[in-house]
């Protein structure tokens, strides 16, 4: 992933601690998209990768990114 | 997406189906892991090989379809991505990319194939066991004899991707892969319990299309297979045939 809307904590490599687990940042940077294979955006605040290619929002839960196409959520539904 | 549906149940698998990865020791000799290696597991389940492959010092990402079984690997330290093997979200990212025991429930295997060639570094290796061409051939076979006596649903009774050799090094090769090496290899597995348990952990979808006479179902095909797969101590082997497999992404 090359493009970051948001940076913070990136020192710690983790944040936003939910259910005891949070987020490794650099599993994120290896991340793309799983559609069309192209970079994703990591929005902390929703707990999302975002791919503008395939219009999606692939869900972080728990701690765990939700790779999974058909549980993306459509970016046009905005 | 081809996906099977399965609801894996980590303390279910740990109890009938730890075989699954107790057995996996051959293909972990031909991945020959090296400390730093930045390894994929395909399939991870519940992590238990992810984590013997930490313990060797590399560097491992689980991939799993199921959350259940995520979170059990979570709790084993591994770094985990809730994925479908058919729609890989990695690119020019390993060393090596893992499977065992879980590429044959992704039937579409031309899209598996392509993703783990994307996942790979040039150069990278993809080393696999699955279930092969004939694998549990005696079980499917009793499932759809009963299937078909019942009127009920056959295809059911083995949705798996089970290739020959042949087939599969053409497939790997067609998207980019030289194959190195591929075997089919049959592995008598001793049951730890009865085949009812390996039926309900490993064919559960298909029993569901019987409701509550489930059961009934389940003790049919367990006579039908008492006499070829269960000996005289009441010990059952399941008939699995493996194919194992080592390629690697051309440069």
């Amino acid at each position: 992933m090359s493009e970051r809307q948001t940076s913070p904590s990136q020192e710690t490599g983790s944040e936003q601690p939910e259910a005891g687990y949070s987020v490794d940042r650099r599993l994120l940077e290896i991340l793309v998209c799983p559609k069309t294979h192209t970079v994703l955006e990591y929005d902390a605040e929703r707990q999302e990768l975002i791919s503008r290619a395939a219009k999606l929002a692939y869900p972080i839960r728990d701690g765990i990114p939700i790779m999974l196409i058909e549980e993306a959520r459509p970016l046009d539904a905005d | 997406m081809s996906h099977i549906r399965q609801d894996w149940s980590p303390e279910t698998y740990d109890r009938h189906a730890r075989f699954v990865t107790d057995e996996a020791r051959e293909i972990l000799n031909w991945l020959q892991p090296k400390p730093g290696e930045r390894i994929l597991d395909l399939g991870c389940g519940d992590g238990v090989i992810a984590e013997r492959l930490m313990r060797e010092g590399c560097k491992v990402v689980g991939v799993d379809i199921s959350a259940e079984m995520l979170k059990a690997a979570r709790a084993r330290g591994v770094q985990v991505i809730q994925a479908s093997g058919e729609d890989l979200p990695f690119e020019n990212e390993f060393d090596a990319v893992f499977s065992n025991a879980a590429l044959h429930w992704m039937t579409d295997a031309r899209a598996v194939a392509e993703g783990v060639l994307r996942a790979l570094r040039p150069g990278g290796r993809f080393v696999a066991e699955m279930g092969g061409h004939g694998n549990v051939a005696t079980i499917v076979t009793a499932l759809r004899a009963v299937a078909r006596r019942r009127g009920a649903n056959e295809s059911l009774a083995g949705p798996w991707f089970f290739p020959t050799p042949a087939e599969y090094a053409r497939l790997l090769r067609a998207v980019g892969f030289d194959v190195e090496r591929i075997e089919l290899v049959p592995r008598p597995t001793p049951l730890p319990g009865r085949m009812s348990d390996w039926l309900k952990v490993f064919r559960g979808a298909f029993f569901e299309q019987f409701g509550e006479d489930a059961p009934v179902v389940i003790a049919e095909v367990e006579d039908l297979l008492r006499p070829v797969l269960c000996d005289s101590e009441g010990n059952w082997t399941a008939d699995y045939v493996r194919l194992r497999v080592l390629a690697r992404k051309r440069k």
